[in-house]
C-alpha cells in the first residue's frame, strides 16, 4: 500500500457488514418515554396465575398494535429488543 | 476478470489518480494483477479522460488543501499542548476544563473526579454477580483475527453471573466484551448502580445521564480498535487499568481510515511498510488507572485495551455542547 493511497482490490480484506451504527458509542439516548414495563409482581399473584395473566396483556397489547395501521409485526421480536425494553415481569 | 472487479480496479485507479499518485505505480500494479499492459494503459487514459474524474480531482486538490492546513493548525497547536503525552490535571474548574480542552478538541486526564465515586470502592465482579447476577445482559462474543470485527455487532445473551463466570474462565482474551452498545444501564434493574456515580457539575449534566452513561466489563486482554467516535466522550475507569492510545483527530488523513468510523490498522499487528503514514502521526499513550477521568475529544482516534479484568463507564452528557453528529 505505500506506493498508493488506498489498497489494491487484490489486498483488500474482504469486507464486513453489521457494524455497529454510529461508533463504539451510541450516538442517540435511549427514549425512555417509548418503553413498557409492567411489573405486576405487587399483585402477589401465584405463578402460574401471574403468567397466565401476564400472557393475556402481552396479547391484548400485540392485538393493540396489529389494529394501528402504521405498525408491521410481522417479526414480533424487532420491538422485544432482547427482553430489555418490552417486558413485563411475574416472579 | 469479472465486472464486479474490473470496477473495483478502475474505482482503485480512479482513486489513486485524483490524489495524484504517478501512473507508473498504477500501471505496475494493474500489470501484476493480471492486467494486459496495453489494457492498463486503456484504463489509465479512459480514467483521465472522464469528466468525473476532472471533479474527482478538484476533490482531490481540496482535500490535500485540507489535510496541510490540518498539519499547520496541529504544528502551531504543539508550541501550547504536548502531543506525546496526556496531560493529567486536578481542581480544574468547568470554564479551564471548557477553555483548555473541550473547545480546544485536547484530551486531558483528570484525576478529582472519579476516585471518590462510589463505584469505585463497591464494584466488583462478586459485587455484580451477588447484586445483579441473575439479570440477563447482552454481550459480545467475537471471533476470529481481523480487528476490524471488535466493530461488529455479535451479541450473545447470559446472565450477568454466567458472564462473569465467562470473564474468570480464561486468563487473556479478547473473545468476550460486555461494551457501551450493550447498553446494561439503560436496563430498569440496573439503575441503583447510577448511585454509585457522581457527575461532577463542574462538568457534567447530571439530569442527563440515562441513556446517555454506558458500562463496559470485559476481561484482561478485551480490546477496543483504533477508530473515533462521533462526539465528546468522557472515559472512567471503575475497576482495573486500561492501556489507550490516541492519535489527533487533525490527523485523520494518517490512519487509514477508508470506510466508516475505524482504521484499517490493527495496531497490535501491522507492517510499517503497509502502512507507513501512521509513523508520520502522534501517538499519545497512557494507563488509565482507577479513579481516572480520561477525557476523549469528539474525532480523536483512539485504542484500547485491558491490563486487567476492567470496568469502565463511559459517557456523553457533559454539560457543554455535545451534538456533532451531523458532522459525519
Amino acid at each position: 500500500m505505500s506506493d498508493f493511497v488506498s489498497r489494491p482490490p487484490s489486498e483488500k480484506s474482504p469486507a464486513l457488514t453489521n457494524f455497529f451504527r454510529g461508533g463504539m458509542m451510541p450516538a442517540a439516548p435511549s427514549d425512555v418515554a417509548a418503553l413498557i414495563v409492567i411489573d405486576i409482581r405487587s399483585l402477589g399473584l401465584p405463578a402460574d396465575a401471574g403468567r397466565e395473566l401476564e400472557s393475556q396483556i402481552r396479547e391484548t397489547i400485540f392485538e393493540h398494535l396489529e389494529r394501528h395501521p402504521d405498525v408491521d409485526l410481522s417479526d414480533r421480536s424487532a420491538i422485544d429488543l432482547s427482553s430489555s425494553v418490552f417486558g413485563i415481569a411475574i416472579d | 476478470m469479472a465486472n464486479s472487479d474490473q470496477d473495483a480496479w478502475a474505482e482503485w485507479v480512479a482513486h489513486n489518480l485524483a490524489l495524484e499518485v504517478p501512473d507508473m505505480a498504477l500501471r505496475t500494479e494493474l500489470v501484476k494483477n493480471g492486467y494486459e499492459p496495453d489494457a492498463a494503459d486503456a484504463l489509465l487514459a479512459d480514467t483521465r479522460a472522464s469528466p468525473a474524474f476532472r471533479a474527482a480531482t478538484r476533490i482531490g486538490r481540496d482535500l490535500k488543501k485540507w489535510t496541510s492546513l490540518s498539519e499547520v493548525l496541529l504544528d502551531l497547536e504543539s508550541e501550547v499542548y504536548d502531543f506525546t503525552k496526556i496531560p493529567r490535571v486536578s481542581g480544574l474548574s468547568g470554564t479551564e476544563f471548557l477553555e483548555r480542552y473541550y473547545a480546544a478538541n485536547r484530551p486531558v486526564i483528570i484525576e478529582d473526579v472519579v476516585r471518590d465515586w462510589p463505584a469505585c470502592s463497591k464494584w466488583s465482579l462478586a459485587f455484580l454477580k451477588r447484586q445483579f447476577g441473575t439479570e440477563l445482559v447482552r454481550f459480545q462474543k467475537r471471533n476470529g483475527t481481523d480487528h476490524r470485527d471488535a466493530f461488529v455487532d455479535h451479541t450473545r445473551s447470559a446472565t450477568l453471573a454466567e458472564y462473569v463466570d465467562l470473564i474468570e474462565s480464561k486468563n487473556e482474551t479478547n473473545d468476550y466484551y460486555l461494551i457501551a452498545h450493550d447498553r446494561i444501564l439503560d436496563k430498569p434493574a440496573f439503575r441503583p448502580l447510577f448511585d454509585d456515580l457522581v457527575f461532577d457539575g463542574r462538568y457534567f449534566d447530571s439530569t442527563r445521564a440515562i441513556g446517555r452513561v454506558f458500562f463496559w466489563l470485559g476481561p484482561p486482554g478485551a480490546m477496543t480498535p483504533l477508530h473515533r467516535d462521533l462526539g465528546n466522550v468522557f472515559f472512567a475507569q471503575i475497576v482495573g487499568q486500561k492501556r489507550v492510545k490516541m492519535f489527533p483527530s487533525k490527523q485523520m488523513h494518517l490512519v487509514y481510515n477508508e470506510i466508516g468510523y475505524h482504521s484499517e490498522v490493527d495496531l497490535e499487528d501491522f507492517s510499517p511498510e503497509e502502512f507507513p503514514l501512521l509513523d508520520k502521526a502522534s501517538m499519545l499513550e497512557e494507563v488509565i488507572v482507577p479513579g481516572e477521568l480520561l477525557f476523549i475529544p469528539v474525532g480523536w482516534w483512539h485504542w484500547v485495551k485491558s491490563l486487567d479484568v476492567t470496568m469502565t463507564v463511559t459517557g456523553n452528557n457533559f454539560k457543554f455542547r455535545n451534538s456533532f453528529t451531523e458532522i459525519f
